[in-house]
């Protein structure tokens, strides 16, 4: 399964909580990988302390450089030897392949071409071939990017791969309306998809959503409001869910829910099991909701048409 | 198997020489992306990759088909360990295969001539490279032995770089047959792709090894059906460099070059078939124990991969011992049996739980 993971906005949180959701894949035995293609801005290899690709990679490697043909592959980092985090030092037992395509330190967006779209589209399909998940990090907004995968995946070569869509935003009222914008509304992924040559409904049928930064009025974060706080917030709460619902991204097409945390908002690293439960620093709920994320990702249930 | 380098007397194999020759090729092997395997006619409009020419089919021990081979013209600096850069001029053969409808391969080959007699700087036309299909000639100095070390210990052939690139070659070939509109993409499990570059190399004998090497025109090594008891080999180096990555270094002289292709292509197969088990057994061993099942890892390993297992099917007997000598040392075929009787346990340890259950 080839996976698109994009947002309207940025400071969504997208490529942190992919960064998690393929970790956690991976530890429990698929075989992942996770290019990043968020030209500008190519932080993967930070969020998943991979220190020789912080911004990007050096030496003219990335995708960026492969994507421009001058390089004949892509460099491919086994995070397994590269994440420096000492638990997950050796390879945990059980685990599937963990592997990071950076993007190029100092790239930018750029228009594609017919050849670039040739590139991505053999790229695209070896990886579906050696990996059970590939996850690939778009920029925010309607991106070139955005573009060349939508181009890509309406081609025959890779029609009969399974690719999915993943829109993440966060919950309040503007990233609400921006991300079903970006799914349904005017220039859209379905929209776009469908002009170049995507069937509509089946494309439609592929996007999911995951809502990131989520406060809960119930969880003990909140246990010290005072009682107008509290009944503020179960009452925005429901609000947004009814709007979520009207803009038709309610809870139907739900993949994921992660709450408000601030070692995920701050960090933007990966959550460990030592974060939650020898640092105590992470909350058990977030790394619990990045569990059900995981899980649903691969769930081909979660998937079926509606 | 004696080391020429202990003989004073004798310039080492690093010493270029005249048409000094050395064949460099590169094999990649992967799961056709495929839900079943595929039927002969559906194998053989798959790597049906040159309009006009025939796939060659063999039906024993194995259903095996070869593409055509696909000629590619190069100009670029070759491979070398020490940094030396020598343009080469000429072309590079390619070809797929598709192995029991299962198992895919690509493999490049070039023979690369060192040294030749004509001056550097003075080029051929193409006309007569054309007609050489599967040679590059190297102008000024380069010791076979600095082409081979560059060939087969380079990281990765992947980094930005202009010299030639076998590898880049033999993917690209892999990727076109795997994007083929016959397969439908859906492979029963997935599995990396292996690398299994080689380098044959003079044998460090010269009185040998230029009779042997320098007979004939340069297209006749590589067409003739030469009597086996001409070549030989000296030496041979496996080495498993990393996960995916295989080499092997061969001394040799008077080989027929189109069988050390067959042979490269057949240890590569099963050595992915090794490879590609062990990865599964090593996964599904971690989670095993669930009460007596079979672990769900091991269905597609039994129903795609057990009876693909045929090695030196396709080796001319003057290569056999090559691959006698890697079996002893190396216990390909061993550790298979052990891989496949540890599977075959699982299953009959499944069986009789699932017994006791029914009872129950």
């Amino acid at each position: 399964m080839i996976l698109f993971a994009t947002s309207d906005k940025g400071g969504t949180g997208r490529s942190v909580t992919s960064c998690n959701v393929a970790l956690r894949c991976a530890l429990q035995g698929s075989d992942v990988c996770y290019l990043d293609f968020d030209f500008g801005s190519p932080t993967a290899g930070a969020i998943l302390h991979v220190d020789s690709a912080t911004r990007g990679i050096t030496g003219g490697r990335g995708l960026h450089s492969y994507l421009e043909g001058s390089v004949a592959a892509p460099a491919e980092l086994d995070l397994w030897r590269h994440i420096e985090r000492a638990e997950l030092r050796p390879r945990p037992a059980g685990a599937g392949r963990l592997v990071l395509l950076p993007g190029d330190e100092g790239g930018g967006e750029f228009p594609t071409d017919d050849e670039m779209t040739d590139r991505c589209q053999r790229l695209l399909r070896r990886l579906a071939e050696e990996f059970e998940l590939v996850i690939v990090d778009l920029s925010a907004g309607r991106s070139y990017a955005l573009q060349l995968v939508l181009e890509v995946t309406a081609r025959p070569a890779l029609q009969a791969v399974v690719t999915r869509w993943l829109v993440f935003h966060r919950w309040t009222r503007q990233h609400i309306v921006a991300a079903a914008g970006l799914a349904y509304g005017e220039h859209g992924i379905v929209d776009t998809g469908a002009a170049k040559g995507h069937h509509r409904d089946r494309l439609h049928d592929s996007v999911r959503f995951v809502r990131t930064a989520v406060p809960d009025p119930d969880s003990s974060q909140f246990a010290g409001l005072l009682p107008t706080q509290a009944a503020w917030l179960q009452e925005t709460d429901a609000e947004l869910q009814k709007l979520a619902a009207r803009r038709r991204i309610g809870r139907s097409v739900l993949l994921g829910s992660v709450p408000l945390d601030p070692v995920l908002q701050w960090r933007e690293q990966l959550i460990l099991d030592s974060d939650v439960w020898t640092l105590r620093i992470a909350n058990p709920e977030t790394s619990t909701a990045l569990d059900d994320l995981a899980k649903n990702v691969l769930d081909d249930e979660s998937w079926e048409g509606l | 198997m004696a080391d020429e380098r202990a003989e004073g007397a004798i310039p080492p194999a690093g010493v270029a020489h005249d048409g000094s020759r050395v064949l460099v090729g590169e094999v990649r092997t992967g799961l056709l992306a495929q839900s079943r395997a595929l039927t002969e006619p559906e194998a053989t409009a798959v790597v049906a990759l040159r309009p006009g020419s025939q796939v060659r089919v063999s039906a024993r021990p194995v259903p095996h088909c070869v593409s055509p081979d696909l000629t590619l013209g190069v100009h670029c600096p070759v491979p070398s360990a020490s940094g030396a850069r020598r343009d080469g001029l000429g072309t590079v053969l390619s070809r797929a295969s598709v192995t029991s409808g299962r198992l895919v391969q690509a493999s490049t080959h070039v023979r690369i001539v060192l040294g030749g007699a004509r001056p550097a700087g003075r080029r051929r036309p193409w006309a007569y490279h054309l007609a050489h299909p599967g040679t590059i000639e190297v102008g000024g100095r380069l010791s076979a032995d600095d082409l081979a070390d560059g060939f087969l210990l380079t990281e990765t052939g992947d980094g930005p770089g202009t010299t030639l690139d076998l590898g880049a070659v033999c993917g690209r070939l892999l990727d076109q047959v795997q994007e083929s509109p016959i397969l439908d993409q859906k492979p029963p499990f997935r599995a990396r792709r292996t690398r299994f570059r080689f380098a044959l190399l003079p044998c460090g004998h010269p009185a040998v090894g230029e009779s042997a090497w320098s007979s004939g025109s340069a297209a006749a090594d590589t067409t003739s059906g030469r009597s086996p008891a001409s070549g030989h080999v000296c030496r041979i180096g496996f080495v498993v460099a990393d996960e995916t990555v295989r080499t092997l270094r061969i001394h040799g002289s008077g080989l027929d070059l189109v069988s050390i292709v067959g042979l490269c292509e057949d240890l590569a197969l099963h050595d992915w078939l090794l490879t590609t088990v062990q990865h599964v057994v090593a996964g599904s061993r971690v989670r095993a124990g669930g009460g007596g099942r079979l672990p769900s890892q091991l269905t597609p390993v039994i129903d795609h991969l057990l009876h693909v297992w045929m090695p030196g099917a396709r080796i001319g007997e003057e290569l056999l011992p090559v691959w006698t000598g890697l079996e002893q040392r190396l216990g390909f075929s061993r550790q298979w049996e052990s891989l496949v009787g540890w599977i075959r346990d699982q299953l009959a340890l499944s069986l009789l739980a699932s017994l006791g259950d029914g009872a129950r």
